[in-house]
């Protein structure tokens, strides 16, 4: 018995990646056979990490193909070809009326990827299905997923930066000034609404703390989306303002080392990883309550259930100048971030395999 | 009407024992209190929001030269989109029927209305709201092209004037080498 892991895309640092990797990591280590096919594997990830969907490969009953699934794609229509066993881990689709407009591309190949999830529901295509939020396992409901055969595990694995890596050290000196350093770290992306951030940021820059700095960690900020934030940029005159593009590891280690505040004011994540990195860090977190972020943050960091710029940036003052309470909210999110352990997280996965493994042929994992 | 009478005997049951699991008052947290007094602070002193919000597609901000019917498709790819993305939810709520002893007749009457519409029109709607959307991207893209070629159309242009104008540079040049020309010559005969 095999498990062989398909995905579209394989990328170091990309977080569907590195959870692709983890798993097989897991697998291994309980000694199950496993190996990850990616319709694209960038040359970044390491060699012998994962093999090209193009090279031949056979399934046997048997076996067990895990999907990792986000949005589509050729590996995603092809997955009905395989006879065997079934599984599917739902990432969660981003809505498509975020891209309308901005990328009439991406919002035709999101309804294109509901519609591929709708028929895997229809036809029975999984046996089982895995995801990580409460939020994902509503989604896969609403889709018409029977419930039975859903598992909702604690988070996704995540690849959290070690003790003995070594942040960049001119990019520490250079922002460990004494300013306000706030940070969020994801695509520029319609659904992150990194222009709500902007706008926040500018309200509390202008009345509160002249000399912040925001940070807009990842790509895409040549693309429409992006151009239309920093179009705005300029329209509000906000000062500091910094898109870093590509970071090494070491220099992205080295923002989150030097930031004061993580602000998301995304509308939809099907987790939001950066989250739990940012309590890694002991960063405290100000997000907006939208699809899981409230389930990942657990009662832990600063949740709004409205995007008043003004309130946001009475919030980011309290906390650059209560440091009982900041402290008070770092230890909590301590705890919370105990919660996605890595090793917990893999031990959940490989025991759902497992279970799914040993379970008689179109058994449902409980 | 059984989902009325069960609310109904379930609130009566925790008016008379006190607070019911569901309606305890949930005792708020430090966030939430602190939120309060912030929004009463904002309040007292009369702050407001003096940054504009973003709007990508006000007026001013659709891209230029997009003409009215590219415009009109972009608002209604942005309908079909979010009609798209309510169609899968609502239509998988469970069948109920208000009246319970009519439920014989009238639940069968709406699993066979959802199933003509399931059949039927879903896949035709979701069609139409595809091809919507990609003709508003072959349209944008079209545009984009077509602002391309005039730059490079208004470029050329530009070259092909000063070339000219440098070419008449050089008749009046070469004229007047060959007057000079021949003025020498005629010099040269002279003496």
């Amino acid at each position: 018995m095999r498990v062989i892991q398909l995905c579209e895309s394989m990328s170091y640092g990309d977080g569907m990646s590195n959870h692709t990797l983890l798993i097989k990591e897991g697998l291994r280590g309980a000694g199950i056979d496993t190996e990850i096919y990616s319709d694209s594997i960038q040359k970044n990830v390491p060699e012998g990490a994962a093999k090209l969907y193009s090279d031949k490969f056979k399934v046997r009953p048997e076996d067990i193909v895990l999907l990792q699934f986000g949005l589509g794609g050729r590996v995603a229509r092809d997955i009905e070809r395989f006879k065997c066993r079934r599984m599917l881990y739902f990432h969660n689709i981003t809505s498509p009326h975020f891209f309308t407009g901005f990328n009439n591309k991406a919002a035709v190949e999101i309804i294109q990827g509901y519609r591929l999830a709708h028929r895997w529901a229809e036809t029975g295509t999984f046996d089982a299905v895995l995801t990580c939020s409460s939020f994902n396992r509503d989604t896969l409901l609403e889709l018409g997923f029977p419930r039975d055969i859903i598992t909702s595990l604690p988070g996704p694995l995540m690849l959290l930066p070690s003790e003995s890596q070594i942040p960049d050290a001119k990019m520490v000196a250079k922002y460990s000034d004494g300013r306000t350093n706030v940070l969020f770290v994801g695509r520029i992306s319609p659904h992150k609404k990194q222009a709500d951030i902007v706008r926040a940021f500018t309200y509390y820059q202008r009345h509160i703390d002249r000399g912040a700095r925001l940070f807009l960690i990842g790509g895409g900020s040549d693309e429409p989306y992006g151009r239309a934030v920093k179009e705005y940029i300029a329209q509000i005159g906000a000062e500091n303002v910094i898109f870093p593009g590509h970071l090494t590891d070491e220099e992205v280690l080295a923002l989150y080392k030097c930031a004061d505040i993580f602000l998301c004011m995304s509308e939809h994540e099907g987790f939001c990883q950066p989250i739990i990195e940012a309590m890694h860090f002991d960063i405290p977190v100000i997000a907006y309550a939208a699809a899981a972020i409230p389930e990942t943050m657990g009662g832990t960091g600063v949740l709004l259930r409205e995007k008043d710029p003004v309130l946001i940036a009475k919030w980011m003052e309290k906390l650059m100048c209560d440091d009982a309470f900041r402290e008070d909210i770092i230890a909590k999110q301590r705890e919370r971030e105990h919660f996605f352990d890595q090793k917990r997280t893999t031990q959940c996965v490989v025991d759902a395999i497992e279970r799914f493994a040993n379970a008689p042929w179109k058994t449902k994992i409980s | 009407m059984i989902n009325c009478v069960a609310r109904s005997l379930i609130a009566g049951s925790k008016n008379k024992t006190g607070m019911g699991k569901d309606m305890e008052i949930r005792k708020a947290t430090a966030v939430e209190e602190i939120t309060v007094e912030l929004k009463n602070q904002i309040r007292l002193e009369g702050l407001s929001c003096d940054v504009p919000e973003f709007a990508p597609f006000s007026v001013a901000n659709i891209p230029a030269g997009l003409t009215e019917e590219g415009k009109k498709y972009l608002q209604e790819s942005e309908y079909c989109t979010s009609l798209l993305e309510t169609t899968p939810v609502n239509y998988r709520r469970d069948i109920t029927s208000h009246f319970r002893f009519l439920s014989f007749i009238v639940k069968p009457i709406k699993k066979l209305i959802r199933k003509l519409v399931r059949f039927l029109l879903e896949p035709m709607v979701e069609e139409i709201n595809t091809n919507r959307l990609m003709t508003a991207t072959a349209l944008s893209e079209l545009q984009a092209c077509l602002r391309e070629r005039e730059e490079s159309l208004t470029i050329m242009s530009g070259m092909i004037t000063e070339i000219r104008a440098e070419m008449e540079v050089l008749k009046a040049d070469n004229l007047y080498l060959k007057e000079t020309v021949q003025a020498c010559r005629k010099g040269e005969a002279d003496a």
